[in-house]
């Protein structure tokens, strides 16, 4: 016989429409949960009557569901293997075209975090005007921020530093920022110019 | 010489003070990023009913390179009544211009400069105030004393 002629398979039939797929996923899901709680059974060295006794439920029960119910709850196969000594791990794998494998930890790229978690901030120095006679008043801005001069003057940068997730903070070398005009103390450059001839100059 | 500055403070009292003439020319900079700020104050004076003083100012603007941005030329007079007797000496004009003259005409000149840089679309220039803050005090308490 080729492989032309011969006549389908019962499973080539059904897993050629959608609906037939759907039922040979539930059937092979079936059999993976009867082969794994005979499986543990057997590992374990378990009875049904210690089985029951460990769930408090009647022998019958656990043989009905060691013989293949079709209708069990996830739950009740967990606490199957669980009373057996093991642990029910769930899985999926890809079986279609290009679906990628699925991430179930759901843990963000490290590196995203880390971008994200440590700021950098500048301290600034800015004068004010009180009763007092003026105070500089540290300020804490964000990095790279655009200061803008006020009429007590511009501030001036007195470092840098780098504030880690756990709240390290660490000074980074940076030369000051220029975000302002700088000037020098008002005063005449020069002397008096008279205009009145009837002033004279004296020394 | 006697505090004669302080002695002006008290003959002399604000009539007027004005803005006179500015000029804003355009430098050769591409970049305005915020530099120096050279500065040069001058002072005339004249006497004919009122006492007057023009305070000649130039303000040039240099960018972080030290390129030109702009340069501002202005003039302010201020002109007062005095109520002594004869004429100040020299030497008082110009102590009372150091002084108490620069401490009333700053303010203007300031608020002008802030004003005309964010005109230009510059970051704002404030000049520092606070160099003569208690001159005039200081000469007062002289003059009380």
């Amino acid at each position: 016989m080729t492989s032309d002629d011969r006549s389908p398979s019962f499973y080539e039939e059904r897993a050629a429409t959608a609906q037939g797929r759907l039922g040979l996923a539930a059937a092979a899901a079936a059999a993976s949960v009867s082969r794994l709680l005979h499986a543990a059974k057997v590992s374990s060295g378990l009875t049904s009557k210690d089985i029951a006794g460990e769930l408090a439920v009647t022998e019958g029960r656990v043989s009905q569901v060691l013989s293949g119910d079709g209708n069990l709850h996830i739950a009740t196969v967990a606490r199957f293997v669980r009373a057996m000594g093991y642990e029910l791990r769930i899985g999926a794998v890809p079986v279609e075209g290009d679906r990628p494998p699925l991430d179930v930890i759901g843990r963000r790229p490290r590196r995203k975090t880390t971008e994200q978690a440590e700021k950098t901030f500048e301290v600034f120095l800015q004068t004010f005007l009180t009763h007092e006679g003026p105070v500089k008043v540290p300020m804490v801005v964000a990095a790279d921020d655009v200061l803008r001069a006020t009429p007590h003057g511009t501030p001036t940068q007195v470092a840098r530093v780098t504030v880690s997730p756990r709240g390290h903070v660490r000074r980074v070398p940076t030369p000051p920022r220029a975000d302002g005009w700088t000037t020098g103390a008002v005063e005449l450059t020069g002397g008096v110019e008279m205009r009145s001839p009837g002033l004279a100059k004296t020394e | 010489m006697t505090d004669t500055a302080s002695d002006l403070i008290d003959q002399l009292t604000l009539e007027t003070l004005f803005l006179d003439e500015c000029r804003v020319t355009r430098g050769e900079a591409e970049d305005a990023t915020p530099g120096k700020v050279e500065q040069e104050i001058e002072v005339e004076f004249s006497h004919q009913d009122d006492f007057v003083f023009t305070v000649l100012t130039t303000f040039r603007f240099l960018n972080a390179t030290e390129v030109l941005v702009a340069q501002i030329d202005a003039s302010f007079v201020a002109s007062y009544s005095h109520s002594g007797d004869g004429d100040p000496e020299h030497q008082e004009i110009e102590k009372y211009a150091q002084g108490p003259l620069l401490l009333t005409a700053v303010p203007f000149i300031r608020e002008f400069l802030a004003s005309m840089t964010n005109r230009l679309a510059l970051p704002p220039f404030y000049l520092p105030l606070f160099a003569h803050r208690g001159a005039v005090l200081r000469a007062r308490a002289r003059s009380a004393s």
